[in-house]
């Protein structure tokens, strides 16, 4: 399995695929005649870009926000 | 028409029968009983039947169209699953409550008018409660006390719209509301409760991971999606929806990401995906509410089928949070599968349910020229991928080895998982079944190459947030922690009323009390010895009072030790008359400004 | 991996060598580009 900052091979192979196709998303996208209903959705893989920055935003407001201010131990509601 | 039955019958009818069954025939009913609905729905003519005259008003148990069969359909579907699932619990109650709870669901559905709605809407209160309850620990019994109490608010002001509105026109039929004064906004807080909306959707993450395993597959599914109805039915095009609803879309999946109980991260993406919905329904158009309908039967599919994965790893090792599983696809390989069949159709990959439904409501909100209602739904539907599509399975059956070796669930389980995941391909594949049986007709194609292209560079892309995030050890750490919600206001203020009514409310009650049964009493008793000694008695005191002088004091002591015998100061005659003489003036004014006055 | 089998109170993502700048880069490229098509969209 995965030890501190190495990869296993299985992870390495599934990684490079993965990468392959999201830089194949990208190219495949010129090609591709649009049907768009807002400006913004002319321009070039804005679903990828507005998706991949949604997704960190989500995840850094989570964990640096949200969580500072919800988090509780396991039994705060139990006394 | 001519052998059809109302559609709560059957299963209101199934629940007192299970009670008396074991076995085969238990098992027999339980999967009957859906077919057998199934087929009645099917031999229902559109139009209104089982009408009961009941006082002035007309009771209608089956008010049958497009839009209530769609909703009659999936739950007579989800019931087999769900009830296929639960076929090896041997706990007779929770088969009633199964019943029970699918019955009035389609009770609700069926309802022409709002008394009918109101009573199938409580029974459903009360059987979904003992869905929690029957997991017997402390946490469920405290969950779903909550739930109930919740719930009977959320009834109550149902049943107070309800009275209002009948009370204002006269008719007590179940149809558009539109909102508009005080009874409408009632019912339409009450469908709001069951819907879940922000602020008022703590039950449903409170209780839902507290159930019973096979509970939590029937609560997901009905409770939300017969308020989606109702909403569809009464509040159509009511603007207000569609920011309740992008707001349910929005703020789940912050707190899906740091939740630990991988059953309450799947109900908060429930609230995420009934907001789409809503958003639906706020819009009102037919294109809207044909998605809003479609997505509730994609969405009920597909999210019991997570349930029941996630039940499946609770049943095999007793464990649900992110941090006591993973690495479990070694050993249950094919419950593996199920739940990344589900988990893609939630997040609506090309070829899975959600991606022909979800895109009905989108395309709506584009038709409608909403950009940031636009924007708020694309970032939620890349976060509900984000913590559904892949915290889910990754989480459970991934990312490190627990050491837990659990086998495939029973065979059972196995097979409902494996007919949910099938209605998800076939969704996702041939939407245009899907759309038939929709309340309006639809011209929609979702498979153009933008559309799959754009989808699919939407998930890949929130796919690699995800792995950069986890690589660059970024992604926050699953914990053990609770946390906190809008039930905080609830469960804290709880305690603050409570302190508040045996603290200051109870000191100032006893006071009160303790006037009136003691003191008061004590006073009259006092005072009526000799009623003209104790008035000087109190005129002394004022007096006292303002001089202060020492021989004022002496005189009222004097006057106190020798208080009942002292007869010094009887009334003059005269004195007396006058008193009688002013109280016989005050009685006949007021009689003549207020009984005169009064009766002209 | 005995201290596995007792509650894990937390479960932490290592980071593997590299992928933090991976992700830095990114990530800034991708707010960059975003900014410019809403600027130009909405311009």
């Amino acid at each position: 399995m995965k030890k501190k900052g190495s990869l296993s091979t299985a992870l390495k192979v599934f990684l490079s695929i993965f990468f392959s196709v999201v830089v194949l998303l990208i190219i495949i996208d010129f090609f591709i005649p649009k049907d768009p209903h807002f400006r913004w959705e002319e321009y070039p893989s804005f679903y990828a870009v507005y998706g991949f920055v949604a997704c960190v935003v989500l995840v850094l407001f989570a964990k640096y926000v949200l969580r500072p201010i919800v988090k509780r131990k396991e039994d705060y509601y139990e006394f | 028409m001519s052998f059809s039955v109302p559609p709560a019958a059957l299963f209101i009818a199934g629940a007192f029968l299970v009670v008396f069954l074991r076995g085969m025939p238990r098992s027999f009913l339980l999967l009957v009983l859906p077919v057998l609905s199934l087929l009645n729905l099917l031999s229902i003519s559109d139009g209104i039947h089982w009408i009961i005259h009941f006082m002035d008003y007309k009771l209608i148990f089956g008010r049958v169209d497009r839009l209530s069969l769609a909703f009659g359909y999936i739950f007579t579907m989800i019931s087999f699953i769900a009830n296929l699932y639960a076929l090896r619990v041997d706990n007779n109650p929770e088969h009633t409550a199964a019943l029970l709870y699918t019955g009035s669901s389609l009770g609700v559905v069926f309802a022409g008018d709002f008394l009918t709605l109101l009573i199938f809407w409580e029974i459903m209160s009360i059987g979904a409660a003992y869905f929690i309850w029957a997991r017997r620990t402390t946490a469920s019994y405290a969950a779903g006390m909550r739930y109930l109490l919740v719930h009977i608010f959320g009834g109550f002001c149902l049943l107070c719209g309800i009275l209002m509105h009948v009370h204002n026109t006269g008719s007590i039929e179940f149809g558009y509301l539109g909102l508009g004064g005080l009874a409408s906004l009632l019912i339409f807080i009450g469908f709001g409760i069951n819907c879940a909306w922000p602020g008022l959707h703590t039950w449903l993450t409170d209780a839902y991971p507290e159930a019973t395993i096979t509970g939590t597959v029937f609560l997901s599914a009905f409770t939300t999606k017969c308020a989606v109805y109702a909403l569809a039915r009464s509040f159509p095009g009511t603007e207000i929806l569609i920011w309740i609803g992008a707001i349910m879309t929005l703020f789940p999946i912050f707190f899906a990401v740091i939740e630990n109980d991988l059953r309450r991260v799947l109900s908060y993406s429930l609230i995420n995906q009934v907001g789409f919905m809503v958003v639906g329904i706020g819009i009102g158009t037919h294109l809207a509410l044909n998605g809003a309908t479609a997505h509730a039967i994609a969405d009920i599919i597909f999210k019991a089928l997570l349930f029941m994965a996630m039940g499946a790893v609770l049943h095999q090792t007793g464990k649900i949070n992110a941090t006591e599983v993973g690495g479990l696809h070694r050993t249950m390989p094919i419950t593996c599968t199920f739940c990344m069949v589900g988990a893609a159709s939630i997040s609506a990959f090309p070829l899975f349910s959600a991606f022909a439904t979800k895109s009905l409501i989108i395309e709506a909100v584009a038709a409608g020229h909403m950009p940031i209602i636009w924007f708020i739904l694309i970032f939620a539907s890349a976060g509900v991928f984000h913590h559904a599509g892949i915290k889910i399975p990754f989480f459970t059956f991934f990312a490190r080895d627990s050491g837990l070796r659990p086998k495939e669930p029973p065979l059972n389980m196995m097979a409902a998982m494996g007919i949910a995941a099938f209605l998800c391909v076939f969704i996702g594949v041939c939407p245009g079944f899907l759309y038939s049986i929709l309340p309006y007709p639809v011209d929609y194609q979702p498979y153009t190459p933008c559309h799959i292209v754009a989808q699919l560079q939407l998930l890949f892309f929130s796919a690699l947030a995800f792995t950069l995030l986890i690589l660059a050890g970024i992604y926050p750490p699953e914990m053990r922690a609770i946390n906190l919600d809008a039930d905080w206001f609830l469960r804290k203020g709880a305690n603050v009323l409570v302190w508040f009514i045996t603290k200051p409310v109870s000191a100032v009650v006893a006071k009160i009390n303790d006037a009136v049964t003691d003191a008061l009493p004590k006073f009259l008793l006092w005072f009526g010895k000799n009623p003209p000694a104790a008035l000087k008695i109190g005129a002394d005191i004022i007096v006292y009072n303002f001089t202060d002088r020492a021989e004022d004091r002496q005189r009222l002591e004097k006057e106190k030790i020798i208080y009942p015998r002292d007869l010094l100061y009887p009334w003059s005659i005269g004195a007396a008359v006058s008193s009688v003489l002013i109280f016989l003036l005050i009685y006949l004014l007021v009689y003549f400004l207020y009984y005169k006055t009064g009766a002209a | 991996m005995e201290k596995e089998r007792e509650e894990l109170m937390e479960l932490k993502h290592e980071a593997v060598p590299g992928f933090p700048t991976v992700f830095g880069i990114t990530f800034s490229v991708g707010v960059l580009y975003l900014i410019l098509i809403l600027y130009l969209s909405l311009k």
